[in-house]
C-alpha cells in the first residue's frame, strides 16, 4: 500500500533549541497513529511541522508523495490538504454548525455543501443540528463538529492535537473509540497527538513514543507496553517494577526472583548488572503457588486490586488481581510470574 | 516549480513582516512625541517667566488643584461606592433601573454641567428668583451658596465622574459575592457589618482604580475651573501660553502636571493588578441580595435617585428647557456648520484611530515580541494625559517644524510655506490620536483576543489564504468591537474641549468650543443647543456600557 505520509530525519528547532530531533516514520493510507509523550517532548511541534506551521531545520516531509517540507522550503498550510482538530476545537462562534462544517468546502455548490454536511452530521450522530451555534452545543458535540469540519474537504491526512483533553475524563475514552470507528469508516489517514496512553491505545493502530525530541519507539500499543525498547518508554507507559539482577551464563539472569531464562529483547552480556521490568499483569496471583510474598500496600481500582508486594528489603513488585481476591495488608499471597519476553535494561554506573 | 513559488511567497511574507516591525514602533514613537517634548522641559533651565510664576501664582495652582482632587475624591467615593453597593447587593424598588441609569451622568461633560448649574443657582437663576419671590428678600438680604467656587467645581466634577467608581466598585462587589459574602452572612454578620468587614476591604483595589481615573479627569478638566474662576494647573497653562505668551514656562507647568498624572497612572495600574487577586471566585451564580425593609428601601431609593437627579435629570432637563425656548434663534445655518465641523472632525479622527489601532494590534498579535508589546503600550498611554498638556506638546514641535521649513524654503526658493502643520486640522487630529488612541486600541485588542490563533490555523489547514481568513473569520468576529471603538472615540472627541481650543484652526468652531464660548459670554441659553447635542450623542456609549452590564448579568444567572 502507498505511504500517505513520510517523515525523513525531520528536525525542528526554535533558535538554538532542538525540539524535534531526527525523527523518521511512514504512515500507510488509512492508518491511524498516535504521537505519545510527556509535555515538552516535541510531539506538538512535529504535528505542526507536518501541518506546515513550523519549518523543518533538517530532513523532509512527504505528503501523498509530494515533498511539502524541506529546510528553508515550507509549503504553506493552506496548500497541503491537511485537516486539523485542536484541543480548543476553534469553532467559529459567528457561524452555525452548517457554516462551520462547510467552511473548507471549495468547489461545492450550495446543494452539494448541504448534502455533504448532512452526511457528516449523520455519521457522527448529530443530524438536525445544522442551524445551531457552537455555544449551544455540549463539549462532546463541539468536538465532533470540529472533527467533521476537518474531515469535510477530504484531506490527505487528518491531524488531531490533543483533541480530547478539553473534555471530561469520563467522556474521553468513549469518544476516542467513537472517533476511531468514524475515521475507519471514512478511511481517513490520521495522526493523533496526546499525552494520555489510554487515549492512544483506544484510537491508534500504531504508536510513536517521543521523549526529549527523539522518537523512542514506533510499535503497536501491546508491543510498546510489554516490550519497551528503552527505560524511558518503560517508565512513561504503564506501571511496573524494576528488579535488579546480574547476567549469568547462557543468557539467563539471576535476581531476587531466581534464575530467569527465556526470550530476551536485547541479548545481555555475561556479568552485566541489569534491571528487569515486571508489569503488574506479569505477576499472577495463584493460591497454589509456593512463591509467597507479603502485601505492603493495596489500591482498589474497581475491577481489580493493585497490590504492592515486598520481594525483599527495598525491592517491591506490583500485582494486578481480580477484586474478588480481597486480601489484607500484611497477609502473604502466592504468586506466579507470567512473562513472554524478559525485558532487561543495563544499569548505568 | 514548487521551490520557486515557495520562495516568492516567503519574500512577500518577509516584506509584510518588516512593514510591521518598522511601522509599529514608528507609530508609537510619533505618538509619544508630545509627552517627550513636554517632559524634556523639565531639563530646560527655568527662565524669568517661570521664576515669576513661582513667586506669584504657582502656589495657588498647586493648592487649588490639590483641594479640587480632595473634594472630588470625597464626592465620587461617597456617591460611587454607596450606589454600587446598593444596586449590586440590595433589593429595593427601582434597583434594576438604577443599575444602568446611574451611568447616565457620564454623558455630560463637566464644563456643561457647570454652566447649567450656574444658570440654575445663580442670582438671576430660577431657584434664587423663586426664593426671593416667596420671601420678599432683595439682593444682599440673604446668604446663598456660591456655585462658582472651588467647592462648586468639586461638586460638579463629582456629579459626572462618580460613575467611574460606581462601575469598578460594582464589578468588584459582584465578583466577590458568592463565597466570601455568603460566608460572612452565615457567620451572623448583617448587611452593614458584612459591608465594612468584608466587601469594602476586598473591593478596595477596584475602588482605588476607579478613583484614580476620576482624578485623572479632574486634573485634565479645563472648562469647569476656567468658568468658575478657579486657578489650577490647566488654567495656569492656558494663561501662561496665551497671556504671558511663554511656551517654555507653559511646558514646564505641563511637565509638573504630567508627573502628578503619572503617579495616578501607577496607582491605577497597581490597583488593577491587585484587584485581580482580590477577585475571589470563578463561580457565577445568581446572588441573593439583602432584602431591605421599607424604611431602608426608601433610603436606598433616595440615594440612587439623588445621584441620578443631580447628575443627569436636572442638568439635562435645564438644557432641554433652554433649547426649547431658544429654538428659533439657535437653529440656524451657523448651528448646522457647527454640526458638520464636529461630525467631520470626530468622524475622521475616530476612523483614523480605528485604522491605527487595527494596525498596531495586528502587529502585536502577529509578532507578539516584546518590542511590539512595548510599542503598543506606549501608544496607548495618552488616555491619562490632559488635553491641555497634549496640545502644548503638539504645538511646540509642530510650530518649530513649520518655522524651520518656512525659513529654509524662503532661503532656497524665495517663497514662504506658511503654517503647514500647526494651526491646521493636522495638528488637531494628531492630538486627538495621541489622547484617544488608547480607547480604540483597548477595544480592538479585546476583540482580537477572542479570535484564538487556532482559529486562523484551522482555516489555513482548510486551504484558506490570509485575506480570506480576514474576510470570513476576523471581520465577522470583530465587527462589534470595531463599531464600539469607532463610537467611543467619536464621542470622546466630540466632548473634548481644551486641546480643541488651543489647536483648532482660526475661526474653526465645533460644538464643544461654541458651547464653551457662549457660556463664557454668559449666553447660557444660547449655548444649550450645542451642549444638548453633545449630551445626546454622549448617551450612546452609556447605552453600550449598560447593555454589556445587563448581558454579563444574564450570563451570570444562567
Amino acid at each position: 500500500m502507498r505511504n500517505q505520509l513520510e517523515v525523513k530525519h525531520a528536525s525542528v528547532k526554535y533558535g538554538s533549541q532542538t525540539v524535534v530531533d531526527d525523527v523518521s516514520f511512514d504512515l500507510e493510507s488509512g492508518a491511524i497513529s498516535c504521537l505519545l509523550g510527556p509535555s515538552g517532548c516535541g510531539k506538538t511541534s512535529l504535528l505542526r511541522a507536518i501541518a506546515g506551521f513550523e519549518p523543518l531545520a533538517e530532513g523532509e516531509i512527504l505528503l501523498h508523495g509530494r515533498s511539502v517540507s524541506r529546510p528553508a522550503q515550507t509549503m504553506a498550510p493552506e496548500k497541503r490538504r491537511v485537516g486539523m482538530v485542536f484541543q480548543d476545537f476553534a469553532l467559529y462562534p459567528h457561524l452555525t454548525v452548517m457554516g462551520n462544517v462547510a467552511f473548507g468546502l471549495r468547489g461545492f455548490n450550495r446543494k452539494q455543501q448541504k448534502q455533504r454536511v448532512k452526511e457528516l452530521l449523520e455519521l457522527v450522530g448529530l443530524a438536525g443540528l445544522e442551524e445551531k451555534y457552537p455555544h449551544q452545543l455540549s463539549g462532546g458535540q463541539q468536538q465532533r463538529v470540529a472533527l467533521i469540519r476537518a474531515m469535510a474537504p477530504r484531506p490527505d491526512i487528518l491531524l488531531l492535537d490533543e483533541p480530547f483533553s478539553g473534555l471530561d475524563v469520563e467522556l474521553r475514552e468513549q469518544l476516542a473509540r467513537e472517533v476511531r470507528a468514524i475515521l475507519k469508516r471514512e478511511g481517513v489517514t490520521a495522526i493523533l497527538v496526546t499525552h494520555d496512553q489510554l487515549e492512544a491505545f483506544a484510537l491508534a493502530d500504531s504508536i510513536g513514543v517521543l521523549g526529549a525530541g527523539r522518537l523512542r519507539q514506533w510499535d503497536s500499543g501491546y508491543t510498546i507496553y510489554h516490550q519497551p525498547k528503552d527505560r524511558f518508554v518503560a517508565e512513561f507507559i504503564g506501571q511496573g517494577a524494576m528488579i535488579p539482577g546480574r547476567v549469568i551464563g547462557g543468557g539467563s539472569i539471576d535476581s531476587a526472583l531466581g534464575i530467569m531464562a527465556g526470550n530476551f529483547i536485547q541479548q545481555p552480556h555475561m556479568g552485566d548488572r541489569v534491571e528487569l521490568l515486571l508489569r503488574p499483569d506479569d505477576v499472577v496471583h495463584d493460591d497454589e503457588s509456593d512463591f509467597k510474598l507479603e502485601i505492603v500496600d493495596k489500591v482498589f481500582q474497581g475491577a481489580e486490586y493493585l497490590y504492592t508486594l515486598s520481594l525483599e528489603e527495598g525491592i517491591e513488585l506490583l500485582c494486578l488481581v481480580q477484586s474478588h481476591h480481597d486480601h489484607e495488608i500484611g497477609e502473604k499471597i502466592g504468586v506466579r510470574l507470567y512473562v513472554d519476553h524478559v525485558v532487561a535494561f543495563p544499569v548505568s554506573h | 516549480m514548487q521551490a520557486v513559488e515557495n520562495e516568492s511567497a516567503w519574500s512577500r511574507l518577509s516584506i509584510r513582516i518588516n512593514a510591521w516591525r518598522i511601522g509599529v514602533p514608528l507609530i508609537a514613537l510619533l505618538l509619544s512625541v508630545p509627552v517627550l517634548v513636554v517632559l524634556s522641559y523639565l531639563f530646560v533651565p527655568a527662565g524669568e517667566v517661570w521664576q515669576h510664576l513661582v513667586d506669584t501664582v504657582l502656589q495657588d495652582y498647586v493648592i487649588n488643584s490639590l483641594l479640587l482632587m480632595v473634594g472630588v475624591a470625597m464626592g465620587v467615593l461617597l456617591v460611587g461606592v454607596s450606589t454600587a453597593w446598593l444596586t449590586s447587593m440590595c433589593q429595593f424598588p427601582g434597583r434594576s433601573l438604577f443599575e444602568w441609569a446611574l451611568l447616565l451622568p457620564m454623558a455630560i461633560p463637566a464644563y456643561i454641567i457647570a454652566y447649567t448649574y450656574t444658570g440654575l443657582f445663580d442670582f438671576a437663576g430660577p431657584v434664587q428668583t423663586l426664593l426671593r419671590d416667596w420671601t420678599g428678600w432683595g439682593y444682599g438680604d440673604y446668604w446663598f451658596p456660591e456655585i462658582r467656587s472651588l467647592e462648586g467645581a468639586a461638586l460638579m466634577l463629582s456629579l459626572v465622574l462618580y460613575p467611574y467608581v460606581y462601575l469598578l466598585a460594582r464589578a468588584a462587589f459582584l465578583g466577590q459575592s458568592i463565597c466570601v459574602l455568603d460566608v460572612s452572612r452565615s457567620l451572623g454578620n448583617g448587611p452593614w457589618r458584612t459591608f465594612f468587614l468584608v466587601a469594602l476591604p476586598l473591593a478596595r483595589p477596584a475602588i482605588v482604580a476607579g478613583l484614580s481615573l476620576a482624578l485623572m479627569e479632574t486634573l485634565a478638566d479645563y472648562g469647569t475651573v476656567q468658568y468658575f474662576g478657579v486657578s489650577t494647573f490647566t488654567t495656569g497653562i492656558f494663561r501662561t501660553w496665551y497671556g504671558l505668551n511663554n511656551a517654555a514656562a507653559a511646558a514646564q507647568l505641563s511637565a509638573m502636571l504630567l508627573l502628578v498624572v503619572f503617579a495616578l497612572v501607577i496607582l491605577e495600574k497597581g490597583s488593577r493588578r491587585q484587584a485581580r487577586y482580590h477577585h475571589t471566585t470563578q463561580r457565577h451564580q445568581a446572588l441573593t441580595r439583602f432584602q431591605l425593609n421599607p424604611r431602608q428601601s426608601l433610603m436606598a431609593f433616595l440615594i440612587c435617585s439623588g445621584a441620578l437627579l443631580f447628575g443627569f435629570i436636572l442638568p439635562a432637563g435645564q438644557l432641554l428647557w433652554w433649547a426649547l425656548t431658544t429654538a428659533e434663534e439657535s437653529l440656524d445655518s451657523r448651528f448646522l456648520s457647527l454640526i458638520s465641523h464636529s461630525l467631520l472632525l470626530a468622524g475622521a479622527a475616530s476612523m483614523l484611530a480605528l485604522l491605527l489601532a487595527l494596525f498596531l494590534s495586528y502587529g502585536k498579535r502577529r509578532r507578539g515580541s516584546w518590542p511590539a508589546t512595548v510599542a503598543v503600550r506606549v501608544a496607548g498611554m495618552g488616555y491619562a494625559i490632559p488635553g491641555t498638556v497634549i496640545a502644548i506638546g503638539v504645538m511646540i514641535p509642530f510650530a518649530a517644524f513649520d518655522n524651520a521649513l518656512d525659513e529654509w524654503m524662503r532661503q532656497q526658493f524665495g517663497w514662504s510655506t506658511g503654517l503647514l502643520l500647526s494651526g491646521t486640522l493636522v495638528a488637531l487630529i494628531f492630538a486627538f490620536l495621541v489622547r484617544f488612541l488608547a480607547v480604540s486600541l483597548q477595544t480592538v485588542e479585546a476583540g482580537l483576543a477572542k479570535i484564538r490563533p487556532t482559529m486562523d490555523e484551522v482555516a489555513r489547514s482548510m486551504g484558506t489564504g490570509s485575506g480570506e481568513i480576514v474576510r470570513r473569520v476576523h471581520m465577522p468576529m470583530l465587527k462589534g468591537s470595531l463599531m464600539t471603538a469607532l463610537l467611543l472615540v467619536f464621542v470622546d472627541i466630540l466632548k473634548e474641549l481644551p486641546a480643541t481650543l488651543i489647536l483648532r484652526p482660526f475661526n474653526y468652531n465645533t460644538l464643544a468650543v461654541r458651547a464653551y464660548e457662549l457660556a463664557s459670554d454668559e449666553r447660557l441659553a444660547d449655548a444649550s443647543y450645542a451642549a444638548l447635542t453633545i449630551v445626546v450623542v454622549g448617551i450612546l456609549p452609556v447605552i453600550l456600557l449598560s447593555r454589556t452590564i445587563t448581558r454579563s448579568r444574564h450570563a451570570k444567572s444562567t
